[in-house]
């Protein structure tokens, strides 16, 4: 089986690890400059291979200081959610991730839990995979390898700029693109074909 | 105050209004999105007591006390990121923003912390605003790295810098141009003579030329002959410049390239580039060989040609040209489409070829999972997918230049309409032989156009080319020499690494305050997870990349102040990725070290344990290796690798995982061939591979790019909770398990 065109590790230099470096839980921030660090807690094989499923009767999810915790066999600790196939299992299959990027747990679907926490873990899930939805691309203009975007999407007008046209749009399926521009910053087309004759005219050159 | 952000008055106006003083902020940011990531406009200020946040449209206004946070940093989600702050109830999250900001929030961070020491802010210049803006345009350089604004780059200034280039063969360009100019001016002359003076002068029986037949058919073929020979000479010409031209800009790119640091290659932006080199020097070279003369010639055909029909009959001239625009836009506007059929039969065709190698490469496990049936429907929808692009091409192709024909044709009903009636009715003087001469005039017309069309296309894609061009060319290597740089000479192999930290990315520490010392000659093993920075170390060392802070020392001088050469020469490395070129054993052993005699070479490979399995291959040390030749297996190449090093015989030698493509027994015969290797040198041993570290003096471990443990092997086996002494143990019980295994 061909695995899916995967855009995290590729050219973007992928979206860097959540927490590790920054302390996270585990102390100061490295980014602002000072803090320590804990040591890296070795983990046995049993515990690398062991999946812990995560449901309302074992963990608890709470938000505090607008970040997000895991009440989980007496500990609490900050924690950030993953889709384990982010293309296409949006809200089941999610990795639930410590400071030290090491998984915790993993919630077989959001929909277990009750109202009030499946709305924390799908604000945080939105909040991380945030990728605008291209409504209409007003203009497209490419020079000397950078192409220059301003588009409609659903949290307003945008404007970005892609390295390498080709090559930023990632086919996520026939129908589906996802955008990265040179920040880092992901815009995604659900279908192609779906867009407006002039802006697909625009893009159709790239596809 | 430093505001890393454009801040609006109104916004400072708010603060003030809430009682800060505005005359004491020391920093400012904006971000675009709120606590909740929805779309919002937050701006952050701090002066060194107080962090404000606040947003006006919403009247938000907050203030924490910079003691209270014990630090401030930024934590990167996939497209957005997180501020957020360190407080003695944990983090608190201050504010969310997309990437668009992220750069600034990073720039907000790093300040906030000299705030918090208590330290005067001192911008460095490359943190300035104005050093990552376009001065023209204001936008945002896209590469941060180089001030470049592909937006605002002139295409006149492209083409005036490359014309200094283009000098060196302005000899072989005048060639061309006056081969192309009598080609044209025999291709006029030849419709005249051959149509309108033909009928008017020399049939009718009352020109001038009455009569003599022979002599103006010698006429007619003095201009073909005249038309081949300039024919010739141009192919000549230019098929000669040509390849000088596509050698000369290749070696311009790739002397470019090779000036630059290691950093340029494997930064994300140039990986593009590198393989545009070829196709570029292809298109520029394109170009200005055939596509500026030609344009050249066939814009003074076209006036010179559009004067004479003019000049034949004004009257008819207006009425046939009508179609002229008509055709210009057709052309376009065919052009455009039958290049997108292009590019979709060209990504048609390279998938299904990516796809036919993927699947052929993976032949045993396609069959190992059975799974061909599977294989061959995917096959099968993408080469369906290449058919229905190509039947399209050539639909296109078989409905469209019909069509761009008709436009022709109409254009010569038209004069063939009326130039027929101005003939019959005498109308202007018109004649036979005039109107003959016209059409053929007129025809000559539309075939330079298609190619004006075309030259808007090639214009673009030769500036493209260009651009990057200039672009290498104008890169700096991160890692220069300074001018007054000192020679190493030799005479100590200390190595001192002194709170050395390092990031490849902004923000992202690979290496973390690291410090040790290998005296000269001693053994230093540096031992750590994968992805610890181990390799790193080398690179620093190697000085492929320079530190970010702190320095490293070699022989007592910073390498910052010694000649890359004398460096180089000084300090060898044999790494885990070996990199053999095409070419011979030979050469490639001799690599470091060119002028080798044969018995240093045999004498190396001996040393490295190569010696014999190169007597084993048919053609001992000429073997070729490489593509397309016999290949080495993994311990082969490193051994290969290792003779390279012997025989360059540095002071310091860096062995980086260098026998871990071996195997046990393999492993412990190449053992022996580095002790003897390492005798007297500064050697730095990386490895995983606990068992490769025997001889080391000295143990670094290194955790998450920091030193987690120093000490002799003895001394960090002792430490209860130590993470050598774990590594250690699971090694060993790795190792026994191991050995049963072999055993039996």
């Amino acid at each position: 089986m061909k695995t899916p065109p995967m855009m995290m590790g590729g050219g973007m230099g992928g979206p860097p690890p959540f927490g590790a470096r920054n302390g996270g839980i585990s102390g100061g921030g490295r980014s602002g400059g000072d803090g320590g660090r804990r040591p890296r807690r070795e983990r046995s094989l049993e515990e690398i291979m062991k999946t812990v499923w995560l449901t309302p009767e074992n963990a608890a999810f709470s938000r505090k200081n607008g970040l997000l915790y895991l009440s989980l066999e007496g500990r609490e600790i900050r924690v950030s959610l993953r889709r384990d196939f982010p293309f296409e299992e949006l809200w089941s299959y999610i990795s639930v991730l410590d400071g030290e990027e090491e998984e915790v747990g993993m919630i077989r679907s959001v929909d277990l839990f009750g109202d009030e926490t499946r709305t924390l873990l799908t604000e945080e899930l939105e909040r991380r995979y945030y990728a605008p939805v291209i409504l209409h691309i007003v203009s497209l203009k490419e020079r000397y390898g950078f192409s220059y975007w301003k588009v409609d999407t659903a949290d307003g007008k945008m404007e970005f700029t892609l390295h390498d046209t080709y090559k930023s749009l990632i086919h996520i399926d026939a129908k589906r693109v996802i955008l990265l521009d040179v920040d880092g910053n992901r815009f995604e087309i659900p279908d192609v074909s779906a867009l407006d004759r002039r802006s697909y005219r625009k893009i159709e050159l790239y596809l | 105050m430093f505001s890393i952000d454009p801040i609006p008055s109104d916004v400072t106006e708010y603060l003030v209004w809430n009682g800060v003083n505005a005359g004491r902020l020391a920093l400012a940011v904006r971000s675009d999105r709120d606590r909740d990531q929805r779309p919002a406009e937050e701006y952050l200020f701090a002066d060194e007591r107080t962090l404000y946040l606040a947003d006006p449209s919403r009247g938000i206004f907050e203030t924490r006390p910079l003691d209270a946070l014990s630090s401030v940093f930024v934590e990167e989600q996939l497209s957005t990121g997180r501020l957020i702050a360190q407080t003695v109830d944990g983090p608190v999250l201050l504010t969310s923003f997309t990437n668009f900001c992220k750069d600034s929030m990073l720039l907000f961070a790093k300040y906030l912390a000299v705030l918090r020491r208590g330290d005067p802010i001192e911008v460095d210049e490359k943190d300035l605003p104005e050093a990552k803006r376009c001065p023209k345009c204001g936008m945002r350089y896209p590469d941060p790295n180089r001030a470049v604004c592909p937006h605002c780059m002139e295409k006149g200034k492209i083409f005036k810098r490359f014309s200094v280039f283009l000098l060196r063969y302005r000899a072989d360009l005048i060639l061309i141009l006056i081969s192309l100019v009598t080609l044209t001016s025999m291709s006029i002359l030849a419709p005249y003579l051959s149509s309108g003076f033909f009928y008017d002068q020399v049939i009718d029986g009352t020109g001038r030329f009455a009569g003599e037949l022979l002599l103006v058919l010698g006429m007619v073929v003095a201009t073909k002959v005249l038309k081949t020979l300039a024919t010739m000479l141009n192919n000549w010409i230019t098929s000669k410049v040509a390849a000088k031209m596509v050698f000369d800009l290749k070696k311009t790119i790739f002397g470019a390239i090779e000036r630059l640091s290691l950093g340029f290659f494997t930064g994300r932006q140039t990986g593009g580039l590198m393989t545009q080199v070829n196709d570029d020097s292809n298109t520029i070279y394109e170009f200005f060989c055939d596509g500026v003369p030609y344009f050249v010639i066939n814009v003074v055909q076209v006036v010179v040609l559009t004067v004479l029909l003019f000049w034949i009959q004004p009257l008819l001239a207006a009425l046939a040209l009508i179609t002229v625009p008509v055709f210009f836009l057709l052309m376009r506007w065919l052009f455009r489409n039958e290049k997108m059929l292009h590019a979709r039969r060209f990504s048609g065709s390279k998938s299904l070829n990516s796809f036919l190698a993927d699947v052929f490469s993976g032949m045993r496990v396609v069959k190992a999972f059975s799974r061909e049936e599977n294989e061959i429907g995917r096959f099968s929808s993408h080469s369906r997918n290449l058919a229905e692009s190509d039947k399209k091409l050539s639909l296109f192709n078989n409905y469209a230049w019909p069509l761009a024909g008709l436009v022709l044709t109409v254009g010569n009903m038209i004069a063939w309409g009326v130039g027929g009636w101005m003939v019959m009715s005498d109308y202007g003087g018109m004649t036979y032989g005039k109107l003959l001469t016209f059409i053929a005039y007129m025809n000559m017309i539309y075939s330079p156009l298609d190619f004006f069309t075309d030259m808007i296309n090639r214009t673009a894609d030769c500036t493209n080319a260009l651009g990057r061009l200039f672009e290498i060319m104008d890169a700096q290597p991160d890692v220069r020499e300074k001018p007054d740089a000192v020679e190493l000479d030799g005479s100590s192999g200390k190595v001192e690494f002194d709170h050395v930290c390092f990031s490849y990315q902004k923000g992202r520490r690979v290496i973390d305050d690291v410090s040790f010392t290998v005296e000269d000659g001693g053994i230093l093993g540096i031992v750590g997870h994968t992805g610890a920075g181990k390799s790193t170390l080398a690179n620093l060392l190697m000085r492929l990349y320079d530190t970010e802070s702190g320095e490293i020392r070699v022989g007592g001088h910073p390498v910052r102040d010694l000649t890359l050469r004398s460096l180089y020469r000084n300090v060898a490395i044999v790494s885990q990725e070996t990199y053999l070129f095409m070419g011979t054993i030979l050469d490639n052993i001799r690599y470091a070290k060119p002028e080798a005699s044969f018995a240093e070479v045999v004498e190396a490979a001996k040393c490295a344990g190569a010696h014999d399995f190169i007597m084993r291959l048919p053609d001992a040390y000429h073997t070729r290796i490489g593509a397309g030749y016999s290949e080495l297996s993994g311990g082969e190449r490193q051994r290969v690798s290792i003779a390279r090093a012997i025989l360059k015989d540095p002071k310091i030698l860096i062995l980086d995982e260098a026998t871990a493509a071996m195997d046990t027994a393999t492993e412990r015969r190449i053992q022996e061939a580095l002790t003897k290797l390492t005798e007297g040198k500064t050697t730095i041993m990386i490895a995983h591979r606990l068992s490769t570290l025997r001889d080391a003096d000295r143990l670094v471990v290194i955790e998450r790019g920091r030193v987690a443990e120093t000490g002799t092997h003895r001394e960090l086996l002792a430490r209860e909770n130590g993470v050598y002494r774990k590594l250690f143990t699971l090694q060993e019980e790795a190792l026994q398990q191991a050995g049963v295994l072999e055993e039996t």
